[in-house]
């Protein structure tokens, strides 16, 4: 059933203060939030093309596990094709469950993410949970902001971090790849972009 | 679960904290979405948080954070008055480069609890930057009418943009 929405004065514009606009029908699957691509993740990972201009924000959600004989690995991530230039770079905090560490990378040709994803050396059934929001994206003026959440607990091991990373393109982003560094990705690992709007258009 | 954006501050409004008012009461929660920037040369400048323009130093934050090389942990416990504040790049860090900054405040509109925000912020400049966790806590149970949010400089940069969003938990009424 398509969601209703009230339609109702909320606001006024007066100074510095919003005129909200009325909440109208016309969003589909969570309002704002709208799947764009979904699914089970190929062993080779993601390459979404065409990915549309008309958001606001990209967030893209994944389960991960890696086939490679690791313990844990980390996957990549670059935009638009670009994996060559040394366009991306990030700042890692992360906890390991005995210290907290931050560290960095520079001039880098893909975007690193989902550190301590298990392998096939890991406990079975275990898969990484990783949150990548990608805000502004379609914006030609500035760089591409792009903040990185991640959750793997091996029971005895494993890490949770947080990564803000960047890729040095005004281009607006539309395309999306993302492979395993290690290895390919297992059975089970699966993907889903969302596109966040910021209108109801 | 629906999303709903409600409206979206812009460095055009000018300078200065501004407001989102009168913010809808028929939501479960609220998500802030952020691109920010200074627009004054003062590595790090940082973006602020008020609640209904609450200045009474009523408000209590902390922050972990990591800057590249090292982790700290940092807090206002008691007497701030701003309930979130995250860092952002200044006019003379590297161009082109903003922010992102996602702020979660669950159950705004009790009226039986004080408030409290959690946030994801960072920035990578190539060679530097911050990446944090952040959460603040309101002292107040009044629902939460107006959210304040500017650079501590006073003036943000020419993509600054803040969005806000009213997150439902009914589908078919956006409550």
């Amino acid at each position: 059933m398509s969601p209703v929405h009230k339609l109702s004065q909320i606001g006024s514009l007066t100074g510095n203060k919003i005129d909200y606009p009325s909440m109208l029908a016309g969003y589909g699957d969570f309002g704002a939030l709208q799947r764009i691509r979904y699914g089970a993740l190929s062993s080779a990972g993601i390459d979404i093309t065409n990915v549309p201009a008309t958001y606001q924000d990209l967030f893209l959600v994944l389960q991960l596990r890696s086939t490679a004989a690791v313990t844990t690995t980390s996957s990549i991530l670059y935009f638009n094709g670009d994996a060559s230039a040394t366009n991306y770079s990030r700042t890692t905090l992360q906890g390991d469950g005995s210290s907290a560490s931050s560290s960095r990378d520079v001039n880098y040709s893909q975007l690193y993410f989902a550190d301590g994803t298990p392998g096939a050396n890991s406990t079975a059934n275990i898969f990484s949970v990783v949150t990548i929001n990608i805000l502004n994206y379609a914006n030609t003026s500035t760089f591409k902001a792009v903040l990185m959440r991640t959750a793997a607990d091996l029971n005895g091991s494993g890490i949770t971090n947080l990564v803000a990373g960047l890729w040095r393109s005004t281009s607006a982003i539309n395309r999306l790849s993302a492979g395993a560094v290690s290895g390919s990705y297992a059975t089970g690992s699966t993907f889903a972009l969302y596109g966040v709007k910021a209108s109801a258009a | 679960m629906t999303m709903i954006h409600i409206a979206t501050i812009t460095q055009a409004m000018g300078g200065g904290l501004k407001t989102f008012s009168n913010i809808p009461q028929n939501f479960a929660h609220l998500q802030i979405r952020m691109n920010n920037r200074d627009l004054y040369a003062t590595t790090p400048s940082y973006t602020y948080m008020r609640f209904n323009g609450d200045m009474g130093n009523t408000a209590n934050n902390h922050n972990v954070r990591g800057d590249g090389a090292s982790v700290t942990a940092s807090a206002n416990q008691i007497n701030a008055n701003y309930v979130i504040t995250v860092p952002q790049p200044a006019n003379n860090a590297l161009a082109n480069v903003y922010g992102a900054t996602i702020i979660d405040i669950l159950d705004y509109s009790s009226t039986t609890k004080f408030k409290t925000a959690r946030a994801i912020s960072g920035y990578d400049l190539n060679g530097s930057g911050f990446v944090g966790l952040y959460s603040g806590m309101w002292r107040d149970t009044s629902a939460i009418t107006s959210i304040g949010i500017g650079s501590a400089y006073q003036e943000d940069a020419t993509f600054f943009r803040v969005d806000l969003y009213g997150i439902g938990i009914s589908e078919q009424t956006g409550a």
